[in-house]
């Protein structure tokens, strides 16, 4: 026989705050649960009964609330000669008032959930299969509920930077979209954050351990940042006293024993003892002269 | 010559300007996008700013482009595979010449030549290069 959340918590010697504590529900929505405002939500509902040790369907869905006043013992007349008041009748529910419609705040706040979920009205009176106007506070406000955590889901969907990621990890697995999607379960659109992620992780590992099964390609070493050769070139033919002949890009030659050099100029001794420096900027190329043999 | 060399050059031959200058010229907030394609070693640069540049330097634009996919890089890997296999290349210089040979070593600035037939090393500044190509099978 289903007990009201409340009276089983209390039997547990438990308070809001532990249940929510080990539950991971919110305490708000647990009182909200409580005071019989909104049926336990279906995601709630396995955390609570996990939480206090009880199978789900122990648990009412709707609870009665709980009774605010206590039966107390009988007091002692009172010495005073004013008459006693008027007291409610000791154990009697307080009398609910009849739920009123739907107020006006929450239909503005509906309409706002609904067009952050793409949603008309007609769309939702259509899945709901009533009017918006025909609801009851109490209806309502458990509408908004649910729409406020569609509306958080959808807040949480998975960020194009990670869809991006998943189609690329897929692309060096051979995994097209299609196959993607089937193994999420669901378009990668719909996918929530944590999915992705878990997603994303799976395929980095299976990334890995692909790659770890492959030879590791030799990567060419591109030196960009390195002139050595050219500076050990340039050296050798400074010790030895070599001729060199440079070929500007006007067409024009010059040609001489190095006498210094920097990473953007070579200064040459002319046959006729004249020193010229070249700025790299204007050598196409350059060679020892004929006949000086080396490299 | 890269795009980025190109640039360099250009800028050289319009008096040395800042890209502070050219940015401003034709109607950057800043130089970055200039800067960028005058340092990096890859292919950089947008059709638009290119046409702007073109215009600024009187030069036509197809220029510019053909040269954005001659980078720096796209030449280190054919200079670097050209050498580990041994291949015959030509290499094409913007004066005209035409060098044939094989790479013995290249670095920063410039591409030993081993050249066909006498053997001798020429010294090729890379920024001569306008194009290059596999001599195998010719």
């Amino acid at each position: 026989m289903p007990e009201d959340l409340w009276k089983i918590r209390q039997r547990k010697k438990m308070s809001v705050a532990d249940l929510s504590a080990k539950s991971g529900v919110p305490a708000l929505s647990i009182q909200e649960y409580e005071l019989g405002q909104v049926a336990i939500r279906a995601a709630d509902l396995p955390k609570l009964a996990k939480a206090l040790y009880v199978e789900e369907w122990d648990i009412k869905l709707l609870s009665e609330p709980i009774p605010t006043s206590r039966p107390r013992r009988p007091s002692r007349p009172r010495p005073s000669a004013s008459p006693p008041r008027a007291r409610k009748e000791k154990g009697s529910k307080k009398e609910r008032r009849p739920p009123g419609p739907i107020t006006e705040g929450q239909k503005v706040y509906l309409d706002r959930l609904l067009t952050k979920l793409d949603l008309s009205r007609e769309d939702f009176e259509a899945k709901l299969g009533r009017s918006v106007e025909s609801l009851t506070q109490e209806e309502a406000r458990e509408q908004l509920k649910l729409l406020q955590e569609q509306v958080r889901e959808r807040n949480q969907r998975a960020r194009e930077t990670q869809i991006a990621h998943i189609l690329e990890l897929g692309k060096k697995l051979e995994m097209d979209r299609p196959a993607l999607e089937a193994e999420a379960g669901k378009p990668l659109t719909e996918l929530s954050r944590r999915e992705a992620s878990r997603l994303l992780r799976d395929l980095q590992e299976r990334l890995t351990a692909k790659q770890a099964a492959t030879p590791k390609r030799k990567r060419a070493h591109l030196p960009e940042a390195v002139d050595e050769f050219e500076f050990n070139y340039l050296a050798r033919q400074q010790e030895e006293g070599a001729t060199l002949v440079f070929t500007l890009f006007d067409g024009s030659v010059f040609s001489g024993q190095i006498v210094g050099f920097s990473p953007y100029s070579i200064t040459i001794r002319e046959p006729g003892g004249d020193e010229v420096t070249l700025q790299k900027l204007a050598i196409a190329y350059y060679r020892r002269a004929t006949g000086q043999g080396g490299e | 010559m890269s795009l980025g060399d190109y640039l360099r050059y250009l800028r050289a031959l319009h008096g040395g300007m800042d890209t502070w200058t050219i940015a401003r010229a034709i109607g950057l907030e800043h130089p970055y996008p200039i800067n960028e394609i005058e340092q990096r070693y890859r292919a950089v640069g947008d059709d638009d700013l290119l046409a702007k540049l073109a215009t600024y330097y009187d030069v036509p634009v197809e220029d510019l482009r053909w040269r954005r996919e001659r980078s720096r890089k796209a030449f280190t890997i054919f200079a670097d595979e050209a050498m580990r296999t041994g291949q015959t290349v030509r290499l094409h210089l913007r004066m005209g010449d035409t060098l044939e040979g094989r790479i013995t070593w290249w670095d920063l600035g410039a591409v030993g030549l081993q050249r066909t037939g006498d053997g001798e090393i020429i010294v090729v500044q890379r920024h001569a290069v306008d194009e290059w190509e596999s001599a195998a099978g010719n």
